[in-house]
């Protein structure tokens, strides 16, 4: 991070199939490779299961199953990046993660209306980066409305 | 240090001394003339004014200060140890207390003028060890109003018991050992032999109550005052999250190891092999080290019942002995922490419905003296408690018709069942044998309380009693909750885990075909329909069953019990038992249905361990 000249907070970017995201690094505890996944029963598809963090079970979502994000997964490049939200640690994996930038506040945009596909309530903004978009995530919302999701459609949670 | 720091250490090292002179207190209560105790008290005391008066905590400082003028004449010497003084010290201990809560949560509300004054006229009294029964008491309810946020209970019981000490108290005769039959699953004797109550040197290790911490106990060096033997062991706090993470290191080392001896056997050098081994046996102790660390003789924590059982049998005018029988068992602090309560419920059911009036046990009898024990031991991988008083025992006939009375069985049901499977109506909610409702038991905090507290640390509660004999309640406990006994088991693709305590039995389902009965599937078992629950369909895992000649192999059930049904498991197959480290599941994972923790194999993998109690399955 030896770039003086900018200023602003760091995030972590990362690529889902072809777009471009970014979530505050101070929210990312680490990136891991890979883990070895075990499936949790009656989870919609996002969910992808839960997995041992050196003794720590932590669950993983899938932002790209969530934000409905096509493309293929190269799996040399997939990564787990593990954020602290609150009190809890989840794991999201993504498709690559790209590094971490500093992005000055003048350069963060607001949301653009009529975004497709995600709601905009965990988009903070937009920022450009050499040429393309980049999309400003909070992770704690993401979760916040990845679990609302769960427990309002779960089929147990009906019963 | 910052602040907050200091403030929690003060805290902390207060509800130690606390504990350490209600111990004392009590200790010396039975046996006056113990040099050691007397002097631990007051010692204990200083440190608690020194304390108080460095944390600039006035009040407290004062209280500490007073205290020691009233009881001047007993420190010297002077004046005996009187329960007279026991009463003013033990008094003074709930101030304190009350005086800590204050301080931890930085209000300034409790007004000690009242019992100071208490305080001063007890020390301008005359030698004169009879209290005035009637102006104590009323001192003491005036205090009651002083001291909003303790409850009343405990004082009101204080000042009726003041009045009804007798200047000497008849010395305890000795405790008469007490028998019952063994049942199959338990120990050929009880170890009810008398045991000299409460007075253990250990009581530097005591700690108070407030459970968010663990004690590490480390030899005591040598040049240490030879007085000092109630301070014998070195303790030092640790925040239980410090113990928790180095479990999880620790788990992790060892999956890495069996990495380690894996890779070295493929490479075959004899050397990383052999260093290897060693590592291994190195982080064999390293587990078994921190396992015990998060562990407390149960000793120490037995020692704050003494407390509830002299309150209990005061008011109730019974007179009790009580025994303590640690047996040198540890159990898991946090564990003990969440059965505490049910512990407490126990020893007061039993002075309250099991012990019977003095005259009642010299009509029959017996001796008029009750005995309590409270006993630890192991038996089959749990640390046990029983709770065993040689009162009346369950008048197995009455419980049968209150609950055929409150609908909770019928009458054909109650005649077929057995004595000792009806001893167990107790524990279903709203049963009480007892007519009248008493302050100590019978307000709603049931023995269904009890079982279910046994039940949320995976351990199980048995009961034994007889007729006119008395009654012992045992509380099976994992010996320790992080580390749980369970049975490993495959699904399609899938492993899980299940507490052996839910397993009654396995059946193979091709010696037991399952049937169709209104268009459920079931097992019969010995004329015992059993619903039979797919763990494959309920959860839809996918992956093959083991399948040949169109027959599936290898299949069994698992016959599972929860509190509300018994029913069976459809499994692919089995994989073994196996000690496991429980994991809670955090965020929405703590509300998956049917799951109640997870658990990391020693190759790393993440699995789900069912939970069967909740009803879900």
């Amino acid at each position: 991070m030896a770039e003086a000249k900018s200023d602003g907070v760091q995030w972590v970017q990362f690529r889902l199939g072809q777009e471009e995201y970014a979530v505050m690094a101070t929210q990312v505890q680490e990136i891991v490779r890979s883990a070895a996944i075990t499936l949790i029963p009656n989870m919609p598809e996002f969910v992808k299961g839960i997995c041992n963090l050196r003794g720590k079970i932590i669950p993983l979502l899938d932002l790209k199953e969530r934000f409905a994000v096509h493309g293929e997964t190269d799996l040399q490049q997939a990564r787990i990046i593990v954020a602290h939200v609150e009190t809890q640690m989840v794991g999201f994996t993504v498709d690559a993660v790209v590094g971490v930038i500093r992005i000055p506040p003048d350069s963060i945009e607001a949301v653009p209306e009529n975004l497709p596909k995600i709601d905009v309530e965990y988009i903070t903004g937009v920022a450009k980066r050499s040429g393309h978009l980049v999309l400003l995530l909070d992770m704690d919302k993401i979760l916040k409305n990845i679990e609302k999701m769960i427990l309002e459609n779960a089929e147990w949670s009906k019963k | 240090m910052d602040l907050a720091k200091l403030r929690a250490l003060f805290v902390g090292e207060c509800e130690e001394i606390l504990g350490r002179l209600e111990q004392a207190t009590l200790s010396l209560e039975k046996s006056a003339s113990d040099e050691n105790v007397r002097r631990d008290i007051f010692q204990s005391l200083h440190t608690l004014k020194g304390n108080s008066a460095t944390m600039g905590f006035d009040k407290m400082a004062e209280l500490a200060h007073h205290l020691e003028d009233a009881l001047d004449d007993v420190k010297n010497g002077k004046k005996p140890f009187t329960q007279e003084s026991a009463q003013l010290l033990l008094d003074s201990l709930d101030i304190f207390r009350a005086l800590v809560k204050e301080f931890q949560e930085e209000k300034d509300t409790i007004n000690i003028d009242e019992f100071l004054a208490h305080l001063k006229a007890y020390s301008s009294k005359e030698t004169s060890p009879v209290p005035s029964a009637t102006s104590t008491p009323v001192q003491q309810t005036r205090q009651v109003q002083s001291l909003p946020e303790q409850p009343s209970v405990n004082l009101e019981s204080q000042a009726q018991e003041l009045q009804e000490q007798e200047p000497a108290p008849e010395p305890l005769p000795e405790p008469t050992p007490f028998s019952l039959q063994p049942s199959p699953t338990q120990t050929p004797s009880i170890p009810a032999a008398p045991t000299p109550p409460v007075a253990e040197p250990s009581l530097a290790r005591q700690e108070a109550s407030s459970g968010t911490t663990a004690v590490l106990t480390a030899e005591e060096p040598k040049q240490q005052p030879a007085h000092s033997d109630t301070l014998s062991k070195m303790t030092v706090r640790v925040q239980l999250s410090h113990l928790d993470a180095m479990m999880n290191l620790v788990g992790e080392l060892a999956i890495s190891k069996s990495r380690l001896i894996q890779y070295s056997k493929e490479l075959g050098a004899s050397a990383l092999e052999a260093e290897v081994k060693f590592v291994e046996r190195l982080s064999g102790q390293l587990q078994e080290e921190v396992l015990q660390t998060r562990l407390v003789p149960v000793d120490d924590i037995f020692q704050r019942y003494g407390r509830v059982v002299r309150d209990v049998s005061h008011e109730l005018k019974k007179e009790v002995n009580f025994v303590i029988q640690d047996n040198g068992i540890s159990v898991d602090r946090v564990l003990f922490e969440k059965i505490n309560e049910a512990v407490v419920h126990l020893l007061r059911n039993a002075i309250d419905h099991g012990i019977e009036s003095k005259e009642a046990r010299l009509a029959s009898g017996k001796n008029p003296v009750a005995t309590l024990s409270l006993v630890a031991r192991k038996e089959k991988g749990y640390a046990v408690i029983d709770v065993v008083d040689d009162g009346g025992g369950i008048d197995v006939a009455k419980v049968k018709n209150k609950a055929v009375s409150m609908g909770i069985i019928t009458p054909e049901a109650a005649a077929k069942m057995e004595d000792q499977e009806a001893l167990y109506l107790i524990c279903r909610p709203n049963l009480s044998t007892k007519e009248e409702i008493t302050q100590f038991s019978g307000r709603g905090v049931g023995m269904d309380a009890v079982q279910e507290s046994v039940e949320s640390v995976n351990g199980h509660l048995e009961i034994e009693s007889h007729l006119g004999k008395g009654s012992r309640f045992s509380l099976f406990l994992p010996l320790n909750l992080a580390i749980l006994q369970a049975l490993l088991f495959v699904v399609g693709d899938q492993t899980f885990a299940i507490p052996l305590s839910d397993v009654v039995e396995l059946i193979s389902l091709d010696n037991v075909k399952p049937t169709i009965i209104d268009k459920k599937e079931v097992v019969v078992l010995r004329n015992e329909v059993l619903p039979l629950v797919r763990l494959r369909d309920i959860f839809h895992i996918k992956g093959q069953q083991l399948v040949s000649n169109g027959r599936v192999l290898d299949e069994h059930a698992l016959i599972v019990h929860s509190r509300k049904s018994k029913f069976s498991l459809a499994v692919d197959h089995l994989l073994g038992r196996q000690e496991i480290v429980l994991k809670n599941l955090t965020g929405f994972l703590k509300q998956l249905p049917g799951v109640g923790g997870a658990s990391i194999l020693g190759d790393g993998r993440a699995i789900l361990i069912l939970d069967v109690q909740e009803g879900y399955l």
